[in-house]
């Protein structure tokens, strides 16, 4: 039997928490009493331990916010199957008094349910002793009556947090993939399959999957306009002086550089949507920049041959980038709100970032724009 | 020194250290949180007061300060990383630190539990130097008319805790103002003496606390005598 590896009960206060940090990745072999997970809630870290030896597979990323009880991960023996995705939904506290049947089938089945409900005394009138029991089993005694149905309308893992992004993980996904595989077994080259063509395929899922997702962090210009101003000296001789976003723009490049991600051909573009220019900077960090800054004034070179995006914007939305990001895999944008607070965005493909590197990410954007100072050296 | 009742069965032995480095003491609150998870060892309540150093929470490990970090470094002060929760946090002399190495389990307490004991300990302490301390929305800790006197974070394993709570009895503040305590930055802090407008003797702090600890938890909290040290405290 899996063990899981679910969000403790700290106490009664507690709601949820924050799943701070995988320790080991997906599919670990983790051993029993170690640190895995590490879950944080107002002020307290909690290391979840493995309850015993096995493999651990990743069930919600690092960063996601979980209700208690919540399961974030099985630990499964070599060979063993995962659980099915309702046996671990059953193992769940239900969301507020609302049954587990619920989330099953949440939008069309809260009204349809509803409906069946208010027909079945009617229908059921002859029996004394039915009509009460008898909606219930509709959701819950039935052994998965929905599954098929389930897995059509969601993947149960949409962000295999760390995992390879396109490989099959739970058995839905492995009976698709099977599927898949004997439906269409003319086009494939047969069974001497070989590597390249193998990854080739995952990657072909992989881009079939992608998603747009969004993440954003919370930031103070207020401390970054400070910072700018005091920079203002330093940044003089190169260009005009500083804005904001021209500091948010070093900091979202460096931030990139750090966690490796390499600027296309194009190098990182900056769009300006109200103005409809654009121009690109072959690379973005330190003498680079200057051109940057520079060709900003001039407003120059196409973006549609960029890799990537970043795009500096005060007032928009970021959702409204979404068309630019047929071509590009990365938007950044760049909130204000009330008092001196704001938010960067980040827009990003799913097959680029899991989710926890994105948090890193934008984490390190927000320490660098808070503090500029790191910029240099 | 002992107190409360003696049925609820918990009991905490309490270790006064004076004055140490963190690394030192972080360094014992592991051995004695892997013991006590491990099921051997007894609960244990280590007050001390560390020489100046910045901690970093797991989860904020770049320094949230005011000032760049070579500033600090000529300070003489250093940046540690922690497994605690919480933003950075400063520890220095005139701050009472207290860690709780916990089995909460044996106790029959939640963490939160738990978190709000260590806040009536304090609030406990404050009213006994005639301060109203009080939680507040802003976080977690203790504030004074909005200041924040304590501050919390804590590190669980095996419901084994560890880390706790630090309380500004007369510190050096000018090292607060080199960070943004708890990521915020727009946090006043306080000290007991400041609050009070006298002096205030960190030996009877630290008598108040282990009193107010085992008040609120019900315990019998024992303060241990450290070898060696005997003869440099006081003949009572």
């Amino acid at each position: 039997m899996a063990a899981l590896v679910a969000v403790p009960d700290l106490g009664r206060e507690m709601v949820g928490g924050l799943v701070a940090e995988w320790y080991r990745p997906d599919g670990a072999e983790v051993e029993p009493g170690e640190a895995i997970c590490r879950l944080e809630c107002d002020y307290i870290a909690v290391d979840i331990e493995a309850e015993r030896g096995g493999i651990l597979r990743h069930r919600k990323p690092a960063g996601s916010i979980e209700r208690k009880g919540a399961v974030l991960g099985v630990i499964v023996a070599r060979g063993e199957p995962l659980p099915a995705e309702e046996e671990l939904r059953a193992a769940e506290p239900p969301p507020g008094a609302a049954p587990v049947a619920d989330d099953r089938h949440e939008g069309e089945a809260a009204i349809a349910p509803a409906g069946e409900a208010r027909q079945e005394p009617v229908e059921a009138l002859p029996e004394p002793g039915g009509p009460a029991p008898a909606p219930a089993p509709e959701g819950t005694v039935v052994p998965f009556p929905r599954r098929a149905e389930a897995a059509e309308r969601a993947e149960p893992l949409p962000e295999p947090g760390g995992a390879i992004p396109g490989l099959p993980l739970w058995e839905d996904e492995e009976q698709r993939a099977a599927a898949d595989a004997e439906a269409a077994p003319a086009q494939e080259p047969p069974p001497g399959d070989e590597q390249p063509a193998r990854f080739a395929r995952i990657a072909r899922e992989a881009a079939a999957q992608a998603e747009v997702l969004s993440a954003h962090v919370c930031v103070s210009w207020t401390r970054a306009a400070e910072a700018a101003e005091a920079l203002a000296d330093e940044w003089h001789p190169f260009g005009p002086r500083p804005r904001i976003e021209d500091l948010a723009l070093r900091a979202i490049a460096r931030a990139l550089a750090e966690a490796g991600v390499e600027p296309g051909p194009a190098g990182m573009v900056i769009v300006e949507p109200e103005s409809d220019r654009s121009f690109a900077v072959e690379a973005p960090l330190d003498e680079e920049f200057r051109r940057m800054v520079r060709a900003r004034i001039e407003g120059q070179a196409p973006f549609e041959r960029a890799d990537w995006v970043v795009v500096s914007l005060l007032p928009l939305g970021v959702e409204r980038l979404e068309p630019r990001l047929a071509g590009g895999r990365l938007a950044f944008g760049l909130g204000a709100g009330r008092d001196g607070s704001g938010t960067i965005t980040m827009r990003y493909d799913s097959t680029m970032f899991g989710e926890g590197d994105a948090g890193r990410v934008l984490a390190r954007v927000r320490s660098l724009v808070e503090n500029p100072y790191r910029l240099w050296g | 020194m002992t107190t409360g009742p003696a049925d609820t069965g918990r009991s905490v032995a309490v270790y006064h250290l004076g004055t140490t480095s963190y690394g030192e003491v972080h360094r014992l609150q592991q051995r004695l949180q892997a013991a006590r998870r491990a099921g051997s060892g007894v609960d244990t309540l280590l007050l001390t007061e560390h020489r100046p150093v910045f901690t970093l929470g797991r989860s904020h490990p770049s320094p949230n300060l005011r000032v760049p970090e070579e500033t600090v470094r000529q300070y003489g002060i250093d940046i540690v990383p922690t497994e605690r929760g919480g933003d950075i946090t400063y520890h220095g002399p005139g701050q009472l630190v207290a860690y709780g190495i916990i089995a909460l389990k044996g106790w029959g307490l939640g963490v939160t539990e738990y978190v709000a004991g260590l806040e009536e300990t304090v609030i406990g302490v404050l009213a006994d130097w005639g301060l109203r301390g009080e939680r507040s929305e802003r976080g977690r800790g203790v504030w004074v008319e909005g200041r924040k006197i304590a501050s919390l974070g804590l590190n669980v394993r095996g419901w084994v805790t560890m880390h706790g709570v630090a309380l500004n009895v007369d510190p050096d503040l000018s090292h607060f103002e080199l960070i943004n305590p708890c990521g915020m930055s727009d946090v006043e802090v306080t000290t007991m003496a400041a609050e009070v407008g006298r002096q205030v003797a960190m030996d009877e702090v630290v008598e108040a606390f282990v009193f107010h600890f085992g008040r609120v938890f019900e315990c019998r909290a024992k303060l241990q005598p450290i070898p060696g040290r005997e003869k440099a405290r006081p003949a009572r």
